[in-house]
């Protein structure tokens, strides 16, 4: 089974898809079209640090990816408040 | 203002969901109740602070009998208003404001069953579930210096060496080989995202891109470590945390089939605490402005389509 963990904001929100199933893997291919239209960065989810890329392209063969919304810059040095 | 004479306005509750959790947001521009004179308080710009644990640890005096207390001890409007809009809160003003609760004493008692019981276990609820996602991520080393340190340390894709600290922004440290603080940075993914899921989104990104990281985030100032001193009851958060994961049982949850789960909660705007100048320098499209400019367009062509049809519907009428 494949996954995809989505950060969300309240924890981790984990959906599994069948990547033999053609059903499955086309609406997996959308979820992950969408949510890149979204904003949110893909990387390949594993423990191991020198595995952990950015993918940009839908591929059913990558059967672990981690969905997080994009980072942006916060406090400066001229800005007394974050934001 | 005499707690005697504020009216009284009896509503429902409004029902708790995870809109919830960015309702905090709303507290922002809000105001406090003296529990000693009952006197309304503005919440000035020291006190204001989007993320709660924050918010309620800082100190606020009564202009009228100098009471000084923790802001957490005071009364909070904000908390009787989650179903609102922050406009429509600001809007009532200081004469309009109507207390929903009896006439009973304005009292911290009263704030903390309507506002921790409601909104403080299903606050905790999701930082728990984000920090078991963090934790998952991390090897046996970083964990260990995570649960004994609040912090672990992490390379970059370029070399680069940094600590992160747990807290939800301003808490990036660029460490030097012998693991001393050289700058701060900023760099994270927004308020409503909980303290776990911010660490590992900022973990995945400098792991794997440095040099977006060093583009994007934003050198702090140099008293930033004192920031941090406000997240010194780290720990016994994440013992919270790992109470409720042990609990709940949120260590054993399957993962849902992703045909036919509703992606609703995906529906949040992911963008809301980013503003037009930051959205331009990550290279985020001004969505809203064109979502404005999209629906005139769309309004001006039905008014000319139903225009065009009443002339055609007059000019088939026989006179």
């Amino acid at each position: 089974m494949a996954t995809y963990t989505v950060l969300a904001g309240s924890g981790d929100l984990k959906l599994s898809y069948d990547p033999a199933n053609k059903d499955q893997v086309a609406a997996a291919k959308k979820v992950f079209n969408d949510l890149v239209k979204k904003g949110m960065k893909v990387y390949v989810d594993t423990k191991s640090k020198s595995r952990r890329k950015e993918v940009t392209e839908f591929s059913p063969t990558q059967t672990k990816l981690v969905f997080v919304p994009q980072l942006t810059g916060g406090m400066s040095k001229t800005k007394t408040t974050c934001r | 203002m005499p707690v005697d004479t504020l009216e009284v306005e009896e509503e429902e509750v409004p029902a708790t969901s995870d809109a919830a959790g960015t309702m905090l947001l709303y507290m922002l521009s809000l105001e406090a109740v003296c529990p000693h004179c009952a006197r309304i308080v503005p919440i000035t710009a020291p006190e204001r602070h989007n993320y709660a644990p924050l918010m309620y640890s800082m100190y606020i005096t009564c202009k009228r009998c100098q009471f000084t207390a923790l802001l957490s001890d005071f009364f909070m409007v904000g908390a009787d208003m989650f179903s609102r809009r922050p406009d429509d809160v600001v809007r009532h003003g200081r004469q309009k404001v109507r207390f929903k609760h009896t006439k009973k004493r304005l009292n911290t008692k009263w704030a903390e069953d309507r506002y921790f019981r409601r909104y403080w276990q299903l606050h905790k609820m999701r930082e728990a579930q984000g920090m078991l996602a963090f934790l998952e991520h991390l090897s046996n080393r970083q964990k260990r210096s995570f649960l004994d340190h609040g912090h672990l340390d992490i390379k970059g894709s370029e070399g680069g060496k940094y600590r992160l600290y747990f807290a939800r922004h301003s808490n990036i440290a660029q460490v030097d080989a012998n693991g001393m603080p050289l700058r701060g940075w900023c760099y994270h993914a927004g308020d409503f995202m909980s303290v776990g899921d911010n660490l590992l989104t900022q973990m995945f990104a400098i792991e794997t891109n440095e040099r977006a990281f060093f583009q994007q985030a934003n050198v702090q100032r140099e008293d930033w470590m004192d920031g941090l001193g406000s997240y010194s009851n780290w720990k016994s958060a994440l013992k919270d945390y790992q109470k409720i994961i042990k609990k709940h049982r949120l260590d054993q949850r399957e993962t849902q089939p992703l045909l036919g789960t509703s992606l609703i909660v995906l529906d949040m705007d992911l963008d809301d605490s980013t503003n037009y100048t930051t959205r331009k320098k990550v290279g985020l499209p001004a969505k809203r402005t064109a979502t404005r400019r999209t629906a005139a367009k769309t309004a001006k062509v039905a008014r000319a389509t139903t225009k065009v049809a009443r002339t055609k519907t007059a000019a088939k009428t026989p006179a």
